[in-house]
């Protein structure tokens, strides 16, 4: 667990400081993300604790959401009187988006499971 | 309170929410980061009332999210023999969904007579949180606000998502994660990764193309609001 580890934290800290270096526009841990690609690219996959790791980080990502989401207690004002057309803005807007998203996606998408698919 | 108090806190209220979303039948409504949050706020607001000292004590729960995004790479890794196959129409669909989530964005805007900045403000929401507040501060917005609603749109889309989709008659898993990643970013794409970490693949991707497809539109739409 604990290279696994490494290699991530490696990923992300480099990521970091790429982007802030740079003065790319992309946050650091999303060029983390890439430079995790290109390795596992050329490591040809990831070994069997990276996937363990990520499989563990990854189903709890929500956990992670959670001090994000206390943090808009402290911007809350900033919503103030207007709270009815963002709300209604939010919920009419995400609703839309899903809706056609998914239908476009239904349509376009080749119709195949994605594990079955070993025939090439 | 220090802040083992608050990491401790922090997981074992997103411990309960996972046992209460799972009790209520695994439905979306129970938003496991919506009702870990609940619970936070309302034991800062018992005992100190100190968000800045929450948010300094959880510091490292903030820092493992990125650690989680850049393990984004070994599912999506996985996945790329696949998404070659199925590049064109994914990007099509993710584009197209972008470019109506800031439209219809502005369009209620303007329909509720949102203040000007209000509207700015809302106009990246469907870009993920960094990525977001950086648009709004291009556009003359307020990020702080622009970084309450992405949170807001993530946790409404997670929670009516699924539900809107089956309206519509989509059932391909695909296309469901496609969805959510488009309309729900981080949030969504983590109650996705709940449940399925292939499918959390497609949902991180269409994250990552709609906060670029978002870069370029909110600008461009700005640009031709009739008030500008």
């Amino acid at each position: 667990m604990l290279n696994a580890l490494l290699s991530l934290l490696i990923c992300q800290w480099l990521g970091v400081q790429i982007s802030s270096l740079l003065g790319l526009p992309i946050p650091g841990p999303v060029v983390g993300l890439v430079l995790l690609l290109v390795y596992l690219h050329v490591a040809k996959g990831p070994s069997a604790q990276q996937s363990q790791l990520a499989a563990w980080l990854l189903r709890h990502l929500s956990l992670f959401f959670v001090p994000v989401g206390v943090a808009v207690m402290m911007h809350l004002e900033q919503v103030g009187s207007a709270w009815l057309p963002i709300l209604t803005s939010l919920v009419g807007s995400t609703a839309l988006t899903l809706w056609l998203t998914a239908v476009l996606a239904e349509r376009w998408l080749p119709r195949q499971s994605p594990e079955v698919d070993e025939s090439d | 309170m220090t802040a083992l108090f608050w990491i401790l806190m922090t997981i074992a209220l997103y411990r309960g929410a996972l046992w209460l979303q799972r009790k209520l039948g695994s439905s979306p409504i129970a938003n496991p980061v919506l009702l870990s949050m609940a619970g936070v706020i309302a034991v800062i607001e018992v005992s100190d009332g100190n968000y800045a000292n929450y948010l300094e004590s959880t510091e490292i729960l903030h820092g493992l999210l990125g650690t989680a995004t850049v393990a984004l790479a070994i599912p999506l890794h996985r996945q790329l023999r696949q998404f070659r196959h199925s590049l064109g129409p994914i990007l099509f669909s993710i584009t197209i969904g972008s470019l109506c989530a800031t439209t219809s964005t502005l369009a209620f805007c303007l329909w509720l007579d949102a203040p000007q900045i209000i509207t700015l403000s809302l106009a990246p929401k469907t870009a993920t949180s960094p990525v977001a507040m950086e648009i709004s501060r291009l556009l003359g917005g307020l990020p702080p606000l622009t970084a309450v609603v992405v949170i807001l749109t993530g946790i409404i889309g997670a929670m009516i998502g699924p539900a809107v989709i089956r309206r519509a008659g989509v059932r391909g898993d695909q296309a469901v994660a496609i969805s959510i990643g488009t309309a729900a970013s981080g949030i969504g794409t983590a109650s996705v990764l709940q449940r399925d970490l292939t499918m959390g693949a497609y949902a991180g991707f269409a994250m990552g193309v709609t906060a670029l497809t978002t870069t370029l539109f909110a600008p461009l739409l700005i640009a031709v609001v009739p008030w500008f």
